[in-house]
């Protein structure tokens, strides 16, 4: 297992986005990634909750 | 650590290398390189070829991509302003003044000698071939600035490519939160776009 190592910068970019702003961009990232995260969460939760019926089933 | 610096990028703009494209642009900001284009002003004023030439000036560093270099299949000439971008880039190098002679570059085309058939006077250049595959994009990039810069670590080839599906995966509902289609972004939004979805990306181990 490789060590942890620092992560490249990210550049200043030489000009601002054309459509939107920098903002505006930031927060489209942070929602997906809020969306993705919630969504991971809940496919965990279905995940669990079908293997403790699974084990009620086999104790019953 | 030394910064990696800006990297013209020479190639197709059209929409069957658009993924490329994109996987260079990725690839470059997660290395921390400033990836610049002929792209990336438009300005009307300003003719084309002097802004390539400004451009390859202010850049160091260089990525040009020969692999659709083709005949045009209405014509049948073939498209050469990727070969006379490195011509000037080359030029700038020979004859240019001490911070033009340290430029460096890498050329890729689809097939590693194909080149020698429309371009040979550029043979003992380090052609690269990537196969119309990003993944050997990705790979060649990053290995070429390794090489040039030495004293930085960077991620791996293979973290890069999987980081970079991961993004083009989620590019469609990236674009429509700004209320646009992912053929819709200019160069300059998708150079934003993908810097901020660097910036908020778990940190993982890079390799030397």
């Amino acid at each position: 297992m490789p060590a942890k190592r620092a992560f490249p910068e990210i550049p200043t970019l030489p000009y601002p986005p054309t459509n939107f702003t920098i903002e505006e961009a930031r927060r489209a990232v942070l929602k997906v990634r809020e969306e993705d995260r919630l969504a991971r969460e809940a496919a965990k939760r279905t995940r669990s909750g079908k293997r403790d019926h699974a084990k009620g089933r086999s104790a019953e | 650590m030394a910064k990696v610096g800006d990297v013209f990028i020479n190639c197709p703009f059209d929409e069957d290398y658009q993924r490329h494209f994109r996987a260079l642009v990725f690839c470059l900001l997660y290395c921390g390189a400033r990836p610049r284009s002929a792209l990336e002003v438009d300005d009307g004023s300003e003719v084309r070829i002097g802004k390539v030439i400004r451009i390859i000036g202010e850049s160091p560093y260089g990525i040009h991509d020969l692999s659709r270099t083709d005949p045009d299949p209405a014509s049948g000439l073939p498209r050469f302003n990727m070969p006379l971008e490195l011509g000037l880039f080359l030029g700038a190098k020979h004859f240019g003044g001490p911070r033009q002679r340290v430029k460096a570059c890498i050329i890729f085309d689809r097939e590693r000698y194909r080149y020698q058939r429309f371009c040979s006077d550029i043979a003992g250049q380090d052609i690269r071939a990537h196969g119309d595959n990003e993944a050997q994009l990705i790979r060649g990039v990053r290995d070429a600035l390794r090489t040039w810069h030495p004293d930085r670590e960077l991620p791996g080839g293979g973290l890069i490519h999987r980081r970079y599906r991961e993004f083009t995966e989620h590019l469609p509902r990236l674009a429509a939160e700004v209320g646009l289609e992912p053929q819709e972004l200019t160069f300059r939004d998708l150079l934003t776009m993908v810097a901020e979805w660097l910036r908020t990306d778990a940190p993982e181990s890079v390799s030397p």
